[in-house]
């Protein structure tokens, strides 16, 4: 796998509402996002990372489904006309404890197709020593546009800290057939 | 246009088997540590399937300064759990007891590791076997917490029994833009 740093952006003094990369280049093959967060909303599962696409906010170009854990149960759920690709409760709240940031890694294969809808496979979680999530989720916009643009933001503001980073993967031309 | 991923250490097990992977002087340069790792044990006492687990600035073990959240499932049933203690859980490896030549496969993921906030860990965990009991396999996502404001230089990896020859663990630094 070779990956290349596109670009980062950490939230400063003040918070940020979302983090914005536009002018996505077209020269890879696969993109990852990896964020670490925290948001200004209160809410104990956890916050929401949310990622829109080429600034589609249309419901209905959207779907999400998730594999859950919680220190106690697991479970799954669903979305349809979800508004954006998403992962939930992976992102620590602003009531967790201080210092403690969620994480997640969105992995979204072959952006720049014109043939597929656009699936991504998110994994993440906030443990809090003694709350917590493990997840699991996957989403998908159905367009077959190229991603040129992609906005993440939480449930509120992201905190100072967060850090939000976008690579570029490439992939072998080498049949090896 | 540099790499991201950068490898910055591979250890494998020699023929006599091995107590754990030891990793000193981490280098600080990087923004995030990813390890990958293949590995199986010579138990024949856990089953088909030994945990692994990671013990975070082992110069400081033991430090009850670890907790996660499980997200698990084996051949027939999902569960969650969680943990707090002197180490992280990163998943499940084979045991001498599941096919033979058969190794687990974890991805480690530590964003900001070297940053003055507690440490979010993300793993990805599977092993295989050939068998559709409940109780042959083992897949699971972890997140877990440091909760220590130290950048992590050390760690140790181990699963309690002696680890297989020919297990690996590489170690990559994955440097943004």
């Amino acid at each position: 796998m070779s990956m290349f740093a596109i670009a980062s952006q950490t939230v400063g003094v003040g918070g940020a509402a979302n983090v914005i990369f536009s002018n996505i280049p077209q020269n890879y093959t696969h993109l990852q996002i990896r964020v670490v967060g925290r948001g200004t909303t209160s809410f104990s599962p956890g916050l929401s990372a949310y990622f829109q696409i080429n600034g589609d906010g249309t419901a209905a170009n959207y779907a999400v489904h998730g594999l859950f854990g919680d220190g106690a149960s697991s479970y799954a759920s669903s979305a349809i006309n979800a508004g954006t690709m998403s992962i939930q409760q992976a992102l620590a709240d602003s009531s967790a404890a201080a210092n403690v940031f969620g994480t997640a890694i969105f992995d979204l294969l072959e952006y720049t197709s014109a043939s597929k809808n656009k699936v991504a496979k998110i994994i993440g979680g906030c443990d809090r020593n003694g709350s917590g999530r493990a997840i699991i989720q996957s989403a998908v916009y159905f367009s077959t546009a190229p991603v040129t643009q992609i906005i993440v933001g939480t449930d509120g503001n992201l905190v100072e800290g967060s850090r939000i980073d976008l690579y570029g993967i490439t992939a072998s031309q080498t049949v090896g057939a | 246009m540099p790499y991201a991923m950068v490898p910055i250490f591979t250890q494998t097990i020699g023929p006599a088997g091995g107590a754990n992977f030891g990793f000193s002087n981490i280098p600080q340069i990087y923004d995030d540590l990813v390890f990958e790792i293949s590995a199986r044990t010579t138990a024949t006492d856990t089953g088909n399937f030994t945990q692994m687990v990671t013990y975070l600035n082992k110069e400081s073990y033991p430090a009850s300064t670890h907790s996660y959240t499980q997200l698990e499932g084996n051949a027939s049933v999902t569960y969650s759990g969680r943990e707090s203690g002197t180490y992280i859980r990163i998943g499940y490896i084979p045991s001498a007891l599941a096919t033979s030549n058969t190794f687990g496969s974890i991805r480690v993921t530590i964003p900001n590791y070297t940053s003055p906030y507690f440490k979010q860990i993300i793993t990805e965990s599977v092993s295989e076997n050939n068998s559709s009991s409940s109780e042959s396999v083992k897949t699971s996502l972890i997140s877990g917490l440091y909760r220590s404001n130290l950048p992590i230089s050390s760690l140790w990896i181990d699963c309690g029994r002696t680890i297989a020859p020919s297990s690996t663990v590489s170690i990559y630094g994955i440097k943004k833009s």
